[in-house]
């Protein structure tokens, strides 16, 4: 599934997307509207008009670069990828649940999020545990970001597994580094 | 000469003139100076090689260094770069996209409007869902009801349904409208909650008779939101999926 949105049953009026529609070469997002809401505008006298835009509004460049990104992501199979990666960065990532700092790991697809707290059960967020973890990974080349008490994961679809299992290992060596 | 041949230390200094999103002094005093990416790797000007665990910001989906996108984007340059897409003209490669997005991610969703990022999508959706209502005579239905601990976007309105205070606190007043109602996250559900259950089927559990199907449920959703001040007091930011199924009654 490309959208998140199409993980559960959902019926949207309205989709804000952004982000991975270049894979950020070019600058661009968007909103898709229901057919309910563009009658609307359709419909509308002139002095009721949709009166929104941006200059960069539908920008040629960036939307070529959208179109050839989404190609590539279909001719490579990336979604299927992502899921595959996924699960094996979630699987490995649930191994250093036996970390007394690691309270909680959790993801979708080809995002994780790994909580860290002072104490499995208060729970207590530890900031500057998880701040020290994202930065002694950064030195050990990792490249995480701390979301509050949250280690975020999100690499690129394209990763292979031996990339997703260097992003196990030199974390769980940082947090072991740690304590 | 090229940004390349700059080494790591005249980067720094020259990016002293340079403000920094969500920027402090401590966190920037030795910045990571990113030079070039392959793949999932990014190259540091200092000759560190960094497995890019967040792919940028969330987006780099087909890795660094592919050689695809930028031959179009300089082919599209060439041709036509920019101009206006306001109505009455529009150019080939936004037409062809938006074709190509029309009905992909839903089959009620086949009109797209172009944005250059996420916090511009949102304030327009927020935008387009009050015209909706306007035009539909319900000039008064204007509220939006967000998660707390949820990240919608940093722009005036997009600021206002980010359900994280460090965003709000020095910004005030908020745009107005925004409602914040508690977020899906099982490990952080104070109740009892079962294995695959989701916060929202819990909390409905715990208040038996709140179904929701029935008209009530909203109302009590809006009296979880801190009197409907528009601020709420999660104590920190989370990852976390959205949990769709307790949003449908709305």
């Amino acid at each position: 599934m490309m959208f998140g949105q199409q993980q559960w049953d959902l019926r949207p009026d309205i989709m804000s997307f952004a982000k991975g529609i270049t894979s950020g070469y070019m600058q661009l997002g968007g909103i898709q509207i229901s057919d309910e809401i563009r009658e609307v505008m359709d419909s509308a006298e002139t002095a009721d008009m949709w009166m929104h835009g941006f200059t960069y509004s539908g920008h040629a460049a960036a939307c070529a670069v959208g179109i050839k990104n989404l190609e590539i992501i279909a001719r490579d199979n990336l979604v299927a990828n992502a899921q595959l990666m996924g699960e094996r960065l979630l699987a490995g990532l649930q191994k250093l649940l036996e970390f007394p700092c690691v309270g909680d790991v959790r993801g979708r697809g080809l995002i994780c999020g790994v909580e860290i707290v002072k104490d499995k059960g208060s729970k207590e967020v530890d900031l500057a545990k998880t701040t020290a973890i994202q930065n002694a990974a950064l030195a050990r080349g990792l490249r995480t970001r701390a979301v509050g008490n949250t280690l975020a994961f999100a690499p690129p679809l394209v990763i292979n597994a031996e990339e997703v299992d260097k992003i196990v290992d030199i974390l769980g060596a940082t947090i072991d580094a740690i304590g | 000469m090229t940004h390349a041949t700059l080494d790591h230390a005249t980067v720094v200094e020259m990016d002293k003139k340079q403000l920094h999103p969500v920027y402090h002094p401590s966190i920037h005093k030795d910045p990571l100076v990113v030079e070039r990416g392959e793949g999932v790797w990014i190259y540091s000007a200092d000759g560190r090689k960094i497995l890019d665990g967040m792919a940028g910001l969330w987006n780099v989906n087909v890795g660094y260094g592919n050689e695809e996108l930028p031959r179009v984007a300089y082919d599209q340059m060439r041709n036509l770069a920019y101009t206006s897409n306001f109505s009455g003209m529009t150019n080939p490669p936004s037409a062809e996209l938006a074709s190509i997005l029309a009905g992909m991610a839903h089959p009620s969703l086949n009109t797209t409007f172009f944005t250059s990022g996420g916090s511009e999508s949102n304030d327009s959706a927020f935008k387009t869902a009050r015209y909706f209502w306007y035009r539909k005579g319900k000039k008064d239905k204007i509220k939006f009801i967000s998660r707390r601990a949820g990240y919608h976007g940093i722009t005036v309105a997009a600021t206002a349904a980010t359900g994280i205070p460090r965003y709000h606190t020095m910004f005030g007043p908020l745009a107005p409208g925004f409602i914040h109602i508690a977020h899906p996250l099982v490990y952080r559900y104070p109740g009892d909650i079962t294995p695959g259950e989701t916060v929202g089927q819990a909390a409905a559990r715990a208040r038996r008779g709140d179904s929701a199907g029935r008209p009530g449920y909203r109302r009590r959703l809006h009296c979880r939101t801190d009197s409907g001040r528009g601020r709420c007091h999660c104590a920190t930011r989370r990852l976390l999926p959205p949990g769709p199924r307790n949003l449908r009654p709305l």
